[in-house]
Parts: structure tokens; sequence; C-alpha cells
């Protein structure tokens, strides 16, 4: 088998997507082009945030609503390196897409690595404890980093932060998408996967059979961190302007939303229930107003009627998403 | 020397004293039963060894190592395994997973070649399988590896959670009422199954038990607990003539 291939062949895919978007449309006869081409984008930016947060809450069976508050640190940092570390890396490199990629990367890095370094300063503490202390803290957490943001003076506090460099694209997104789904799909079918969720099923069980449960809680809450980080940086150099109204307690629900909604634990549920709740808002525009409405009769009425989700728990492969 | 031994090992929970100053020791390769009516401390006895509660007084050492106050997942580490009395399996997980799980402590791959499946990892998760799939064939469950487990009648419940316990390649297996919700003829089998394991894997084996047919059947040594404390301790048959054994379970003449 050449495993190995995989990565590249999808990434030469929507280098070839990328390309198609452009002429069709950005740039080509359809008239909201633009508009749709913006949908596509953010669905992509949904579904990386969805699939890492069903690690923590899906797989390990952790409930955080903090997520926004790690796409925040993401999204900021990785700002922040583009638009003060920018113009001196363009100096000592120049100009060009590939110099814009290099930088894209760099940034993107900074912002999923801190992320995952306040997931940790988050996770240690919290994890230890049984129970619902994580939620408490996540919920916490999420609105500290957002009033954090709103008085640094240097990140455009509650104008917004402008003049972020549009990297991202399209082809960025998508190949963080890959990225997401690959890491966690494949560690979500290893023995780590197992482990977190047998820690899900029964944390006394789990420990009996030699599972560090505090460790890998932590390690799950990290990596899905990580990711939402990533997300963050991808969102910020896509719409080049970047403030707190989009990383509310609101923006941490939507997430939980998606991953309900297409069925806790699933990868496939969660990219599905990513691609709904953004694409739906935007067929029932006139509505916007019911949308915190609509979201929860939405998950009220799953609850009832189908608790596990749109697609249970069916993961890449058959049943259960443990693979064979 | 003892595997495993108990030095007056005493458990409070506020005024409640749930087991007081048991002291016993268990040989390598002994079937050792504990008995005692309910409430007697057995299970926490158990929850004592295995790490889930950290005793008030007294010590556990295991192969002359004190573990008293050990994390749960490091006493398992060590090679002591369990099963629970109220069945703890990994319900929504497959049968096979559940036993895959107990082995990632011992044939752990590293996060970054699980990421990447490099040929490592896929060799160690076939070694995985293969050593989960003997187990189950030995515990008569290899027909049900697909199976949910929560979905698994009650007594393959009790086989799978003995083969979970196995998976993490135990040297002390702390069995908690196998045989409970058992008829006479499965506890039969289950009887001749643990002396099966024992010698297999090398095991010893403590055993909580309320069927004294097994009890009696399997166990070399017996200890018996009532009201936390122990009361007798010997082979079968002098426990059995114990007054004192006698008087806990069906009270003073």
């Amino acid at each position: 088998m050449k495993r190995w291939l995989t990565l590249p062949i999808i990434l030469i895919v929507l280098g070839l997507l990328q390309w198609g978007c452009t002429a069709l449309l950005l740039e080509g006869p359809i008239r909201q082009g633009p508009y749709y081409y913006q949908i596509l984008v953010l669905a992509g930016i949904n579904i990386i945030l969805a699939v890492s947060l069903n690690l923590t809450n899906g797989v390990a069976g952790q409930f955080s609503i903090g997520h926004a508050g790690f796409f925040a640190i993401g999204a900021y940092i990785a700002a922040c390196i583009s638009v003060y570390g920018g113009p001196g890396f363009h100096a000592a490199l120049g100009m060009g897409s590939a110099q814009d990629g290099a930088l894209l990367l760099i940034a993107i890095a900074c912002g999923a690595l801190a992320a995952a370094l306040a997931g940790l300063l988050v996770g240690i503490p919290s994890l230890r404890l049984r129970g619902d202390y994580l939620a408490i803290v996540t919920l916490g957490f999420g609105e500290i980093i957002r009033v954090l943001i709103l008085n640094i003076d240097a990140v455009g506090a509650a104008r917004g932060f402008t003049g972020i460099p549009k990297l991202s694209n399209f082809f960025w997104v998508f190949a963080g998408v890959a990225i997401a789904i690959l890491v966690l799909h494949n560690l979500a079918r290893s023995g780590y996967g197992r482990a977190l969720l047998s820690i899900r099923e029964d944390e006394i069980a789990a420990q009996a059979m030699g599972i560090p449960i505090t460790r890998y809680k932590v390690m799950a809450f990290v990596i899905s961190a990580a990711f939402a980080g990533l997300a963050g940086g991808l969102f910020g150099h896509f719409t080049m302007y970047l403030h707190t109204n989009s990383f509310t307690f609101v923006k941490s629900f939507e997430i939980i939303i998606m991953i309900a909604l297409g069925g806790l634990g699933s990868l496939p549920g969660a990219v599905l229930g990513a691609a709904v709740i953004t694409v739906l808002p935007e067929l029932f525009r006139e509505f916007s107003e019911y949308r915190m409405v609509i979201y929860s009769l939405a998950l009220i009425l799953i609850m009832i009627f189908r608790p596990q989700g749109l697609l249970g728990r069916a993961g890449l492969l058959g049943r259960g998403g443990r693979g064979k | 020397m003892a595997l495993l031994k108990l030095d007056k090992l005493t458990r409070r929970f506020g005024g409640l004293t749930a087991t007081k100053d048991v002291s016993l020791a268990i040989e390598p390769g002994q079937l050792f039963g504990l008995i005692g009516p309910n409430g007697a401390g057995k299970t926490t006895l158990f929850n004592l060894i295995t790490g889930v509660y950290a005793p008030s007084e007294g010590s556990i050492e295991f192969e002359g190592t004190t573990i008293s106050g050990f994390a749960p997942h490091l006493i398992a580490s060590l090679g002591i395994s369990r099963t629970f009395q109220n069945i703890r399996l990994f319900g929504s997980l497959s049968v096979l997973d559940n036993v895959k799980t107990a082995c990632h402590m011992r044939r752990k791959t590293s996060l970054w070649s699980s990421v990447l499946r490099t040929s490592s990892f896929l060799r160690k998760e076939a070694e995985i399988e293969e050593f989960c799939r003997h187990l189950l064939d030995l515990m008569q469950l290899g027909q049900y590896v697909n199976e949910e487990a929560g979905n698994l009648p009650y007594g393959h419940q009790r086989r799978l959670e003995i083969a979970r316990a196995l998976a993490t390649q135990p040297r002390l297996l702390l069995l908690d009422e196998p045989a409970a919700g058992m008829n006479p003829q499965e506890s039969l089998e289950l009887m001749h199954l643990i002396r099966r394991l024992r010698d297999e894997f090398h095991l010893t084996v403590l055993l909580v038990e309320h069927n004294m047919k097994v009890v009696m059947g399997v166990c070399e040594r017996i200890h018996v607990l009532d009201y936390g404390q122990s009361i007798a301790e010997g082979a079968p048959e002098e426990v059995r003539r114990d007054p004192k054994v006698i008087q806990a379970y069906l009270g003073a003449e």
C-alpha cells in the first residue's frame, strides 16, 4: 500500500480545485460566485473546528464548551505574526506566492502552538477532576480570552484587528481540513483512540486496565486545541479582519451543535454537522435574528428524536469508527 | 516470598471502618479465596489493592514493593489486574476493542507512528489483534468479536471482563464475584477455566465469591472477613469447620 501518497494526492486535487474555484466562482460567470466561495471556505474552517472538538467531546467524552477560545488564540497569534513579522519576512526573503505560503505556514504553526499551550494550561488542572468541572472552566476560559483580546490595543481591541494579509484561500483551508481529518481519524483507530474511548465509557475500568486517564484526557484536549488554533490562523488570513464578536460563547455552542447534530464521536458526523450548520443560516438569511432560537430548537429536537446524532457513531470505515 | 502482602490494612469512610487491620499474604501461583458475608469489606479490599482507594493505615506490598497510595494505572502496570463485581465493560465498544484497550499499556506505539500509521505501528496492531483474538477464543467469545460489549448476555460479559483483565498480562488477577448470576453448570465451567488460566498464564489468583461451591472447589487457601476484620484463614476444610466462620454466616446458637 502506498499510504504515504494519500496526502500528496489530496493536495494536488485541492490545487486543481482551487484553480477551478478561481476560474469559476471568483472570476467566472456565476453572479454570486465570490459569495459561494466564501461559504465554502468558512465551511472548511468550521469542519476543522468540529472534528477537533469531536476528539475531546465525542471520543474522550469530556465536555468542553470553550472551543472558540482556542480558535481566537490561534487567529490572533497567527495574525500578529503576519502583521508584525510579515514586512520583515518579506524584506528578507522577497515577495511572491511561495513566500506568502511560507509566511502563512509559520503564522498558523505559531497560532496552533499557542492554542495547544493554552489547552495544556487549562487542561491540566481541570481534567484531573471528574464531572462537569471542565465545562465550567472552559466556558470561563473562552470568555476570559475574548475579554482579554478586547482590551489589547496592539490587536485592535474593540475596533477589531485590521490589515491582516490575505494569505489563506480554499486550497490552504481544505489542506488543513485534510490534515485534521487524517490525523484525527488515524488517532481514533490507534491504541490512543481506544484508550480515549475507554475513558469515555468507564474511567475506573480504564484506569484498572493501565490507562493513565488524566494524561490522556489532557493529550486529547491539547490536540483538539491545537487544531482549533490552526482553524483560527486560516480564518484570520482569509477574512483579513478579526473581531472578538466572532469568538463569543455562541461560537463555542455552534461547534457543539455541529458535532451533536452529526453524532458525537463520529468523524463524518462532525464534517456533516459543520457543513449543515454553515450552510443552513445562509439559506435562511431573512430569519437570521431567530438563529439562536432555531439552534436551540434543533438541539432539543435532536436530543428527543435522534440522541445519537444524524450519523450515530458511524466512523469512516464501518461501525463505530474503530477501523477493522 | 509472598507475591502480595497486606499488612494491617485499614480503610475508614468517615465514621465507618470498612476494613480493619487486615493482614494476609498470597504466595505466587496460589488460588486464594476471600469470603465473608455481605458488607464484610471484600470489595473495599480489592479497591485498596488496585489503588481505587488509598488505605487509611497499613501497607500493601507487591513483589516486595510498597504500592499503597499508587495510582490505579501504575498498579496495573506492575502486574495487578482485576474484574469488577458490577460489570464495568466499555459498553459501546466492540468485544475485540474492549480487550485491545487493555493491551495499550504493554504494547504502546508512539503518538507519531500511530498518526502516520507506520509499518511498525501496523505490525504492532496486527500483533495486538492476534493476541486479543487468542484470549477471546480461550474465553469462548471468539464468535462475538464484533459484537457491542454491552449487548452480550450477562455470563459472556463476565468472561469478557476476565479476557480484558488478562490482556494486561498480569501476574496477580483479582476476580470480584466472577460466578455471580451464573447457573450451577456455568459456575462449574468457570471453576475449571480459572484453574486452566492459572496454569497457562502462570497467574496468582485472588478470588472474591459468594458461591461457596466455587470457592471451596477452586481455592487452595481461604481468608474470611466479617465486619471488615479477619476472622479465619486456612485450607477450605479448616475454614468450613471453623466455629467463627459458621457463626458469621449462620449467626450464634
